[in-house]
């Protein structure tokens, strides 16, 4: 049966939408797919308009004012931030030092006050969110005034964990997005200022433990599929730089590469857990990413042995052009073979 | 998120205005799968993924013609008009789903189309350039690939700026505004070209206008009136697309109006950077036509151009913080008043 409900409703649900019925009924009504069902007679001519003038008719009456609630709000709350950073950058000099930790407090404890306000509607979280990076500027402001010493990481740190109970609490996939880019750049500067400082794989091991963190509560608490997606290829992308670092590192498991050793098994597992979950459908975007990390091995692997090892020249530019055709090629054949099994 | 109607609700809006009859949707669905099995379409992102790895191979093989000197020697022409050629008829004569003939067509003339480019502007200037774009025009229009369709696009987007020299200033801004004008046009008129003969052409062209319109406007023009002259076009074709969307979901003449005023205000604030509003034109664009990865570039873009804003040299820094406070207020003034008007 066809489901009655209007699906012309400008914001899609997620949770609906990565649990869509497997028949080509349920996939979008493009102009491709109306025409293919001209082609084939379902539709006759004026059918064929009337479908086009009903896909792509648009959102009703309440789909629009729905996606530009949305829209004014996040754009004008966005903006008016944008306008008060650009107000700070402008007179920051001439602030007295209350001042400027004076306004980043006020405009902080107005957001988090308008959050408490409105917990539950879109205003709140999206407050909530600002008042999130205000506690980042009311740091850098008091490590600024007061010159406190203390190192970039120790900022972006102590950013992370002040805002975490508020990330755990609103359950906002923006929200966690900032998190993870805050958590992410504490990593890489305690990496940087008082780790190794040496880039080596297990930089890129950490790198990829938060978003795989995220992954995985994300799939559990079926959060938005934009989120599950990013945060996945999030983490494949840093364990992808492990392998390579390892195909182009010159010893035989020096500590280059030693990473590997978490990196191969990890994006396996994943890979594993993408493709062969029963009972659900793959999702083509991480099985696109799994793909194209897949390939990049390759190549990167087959660059390495030509150019490093057989000193090729032309005819290598030529083979590697071939094998690029070749494994790209490969990868949409298997891509698409899921698609047609249902992968959406 | 948008998305379009599924085929299913469509198949279901016409059959409840009887045009269709019974056993429509089960022939709907048997021809769709047939459609897909024949392998006449592939997801974006899988679309994505081969687009991407026809580009490195025929950069590889490009370079690969270089390291063999036909960049500059005649016999380049007879090479380039043998990839062009070979990979035109390869990619006509493969069957739909022929994933490893497309994939090296698509190398092969991408490749020669560069190398013809080169050549050509190298030995006859402005005479190359228009003999590039007829052969991209040509290529658009036979050559039966997606990808290929919106390199060739692209590339004709980009050809008029080479014929005249210039990739920024009065000319290339209004060669962005008239991209925005086209965007509108190809977006508003999609329902007719979907069911033209070129209905093939029109998701490539509309993406390439949408790309290259967001390149260019990444080099705002340096002229304030220019800049103010492409935003005010723009948000008279934003006006009018606010206009026709007002009417076709029977909004009130207030409600268009504030709509309107939002546009204009806008504007008003961030006439010195055309993207701004060049950014909401697509956004409004996609919503209307449910174009969900036209979407998501117009939000990227939109960050991104409010970002560059802040490099913008020619406005002094307390305008540019006024000038955002302003336009993040406007829009949540329109939302509050909106939000009231919807209650009452």
């Amino acid at each position: 049966m066809v489901d009655p409900s209007p699906p012309l409703t400008a914001i899609a649900d997620p949770i609906d939408d990565i649990r869509r019925d497997a028949s080509p009924l349920g996939e979008a009504a493009t102009g491709e797919r109306l025409r293919a069902l001209r082609r084939a007679g379902v539709l006759d001519e004026a059918g064929l308009g009337a479908a086009l003038a009903v896909a792509a008719g648009g959102p009703d009456a309440g789909g629009w004012r729905a996606l530009l609630d949305r829209l004014l709000l996040g754009s004008g709350a966005g903006l008016v931030v944008a306008g008060v950073i650009f107000f700070f950058a402008a007179n920051w000099d001439a602030l007295h030092r209350f001042g400027k930790l004076g306004s980043v407090a006020a405009l902080l404890v107005a957001a988090a006050g308008w959050a408490l306000y409105r917990p539950a509607m879109a205003s709140g979280r999206v407050a909530l969110t600002a008042a999130a990076g205000l506690v980042g500027a009311l740091l850098a402001v008091y490590g600024q005034v007061y010159q406190t010493g203390a190192d970039a990481w120790q900022l972006f740190a102590a950013w992370a964990v002040l805002i975490g109970p508020w990330v755990v609490a609103a359950r906002f996939e923006p929200m966690v997005v900032l998190w993870l880019v805050v958590a992410e750049l504490a990593v890489g500067l305690w990496w940087d200022q008082v780790g190794p400082r040496r880039l080596d794989s297990w930089l890129w091991v950490a790198l990829a433990a938060a978003p795989a963190a995220a992954w995985l509560v994300a799939e559990r608490l079926a959060a938005a599929r934009w989120f599950v997606r990013g945060a996945f290829l999030a983490m494949v992308a840093p364990l992808t730089a492990v392998v390579l670092l390892r195909v182009f590192a010159e010893g035989s498991y020096d500590d280059v590469g030693q990473g590997v050793l978490v990196a191969v098994p990890a994006l396996v597992a994943a890979a594993v857990y993408v493709l062969r979950r029963p009972g659900e459908r793959v999702d083509l975007v991480m099985a696109t990413g799994l793909a194209a990390a897949a390939l990049t091995v390759v190549a990167c692997g087959a660059g390495r042995l030509l150019f490093g090892e057989m000193d090729a020249r032309e005819g290598g530019v030529l083979l590697m052009a071939a094998l690029v055709v070749g494994e790209v090629a490969l990868a949409a054949l298997w891509l698409r073979g899921l698609w047609q099994r249902g992968a959406r | 998120m948008i998305r379009r109607p599924d085929v299913g609700w469509v198949l279901a809006e016409l059959a409840a205005d009887g045009r269709l009859g019974a056993g429509a949707e089960a022939a709907a669905e048997a021809a769709l799968r047939a459609h897909a099995a024949e392998g006449r379409e592939s997801p974006w992102v899988i679309r994505a993924l081969v687009g991407a790895g026809a580009w490195l191979s025929a950069l590889l093989l490009g370079v690969f013609l270089a390291m063999m000197d036909l960049g500059e020697a005649p016999q380049g022409y007879v090479v380039g008009a043998l990839a062009v050629g070979g990979g035109f008829l390869l990619r006509r004569s493969a069957a739909p789903g022929s994933v490893f003939r497309s994939q090296i067509a698509l190398c092969l003339s991408l490749a020669g189309h560069g190398l013809l480019w080169v050549l050509w502007v190298d030995a006859f200037d402005e005479t190359g350039t228009w003999l590039a774009m007829a052969l991209l025009a040509a290529s658009l229009v036979y050559f039966p690939d997606a990808v290929h369709r919106f390199a060739s696009a692209v590339g004709l987007c980009v050809a008029p700026l080479v014929l005249l020299g210039v990739f920024e200033g009065p000319a290339a801004a209004g060669w962005a505004a008239a991209l925005g004008l086209g965007l509108t046009a190809a977006l508003w008129g999609e329902l007719r070209w979907q069911r033209s003969r070129w209905a093939e052409l029109h998701l490539p062209v509309m993406f390439a206008v949408a790309g290259s319109l967001a390149g260019l406007l990444v080099l705002p023009p340096r002229d304030a009136a220019v800049s103010w002259g492409v935003t005010a076009t723009l948000a008279a074709a934003l006006c009018a697309v606010v206009v026709a969307v007002g009417r076709a979901v029977g909004a009130g003449a207030r409600a268009v109006g504030l709509a309107v005023g939002a546009v204009v205000g806008v504007a008003a604030l961030t006439g010195s950077v055309p993207g701004v509003v060049a950014a909401a034109l697509a956004l409004a664009l996609a919503v209307w036509r449910g174009h969900p990865v036209l979407f998501g570039g117009a939000v990227v873009a939109f960050v991104a151009f409010v970002s560059q804003y802040y490099y913008l040299l020619a406005v002094p820094l307390m305008v540019k913080a006024g000038a955002l406070l302003g336009a993040g207020l406007v829009l949540l003034a329109v939302r509050f008043v909106a939000a009231r008007e919807v209650r009452a």
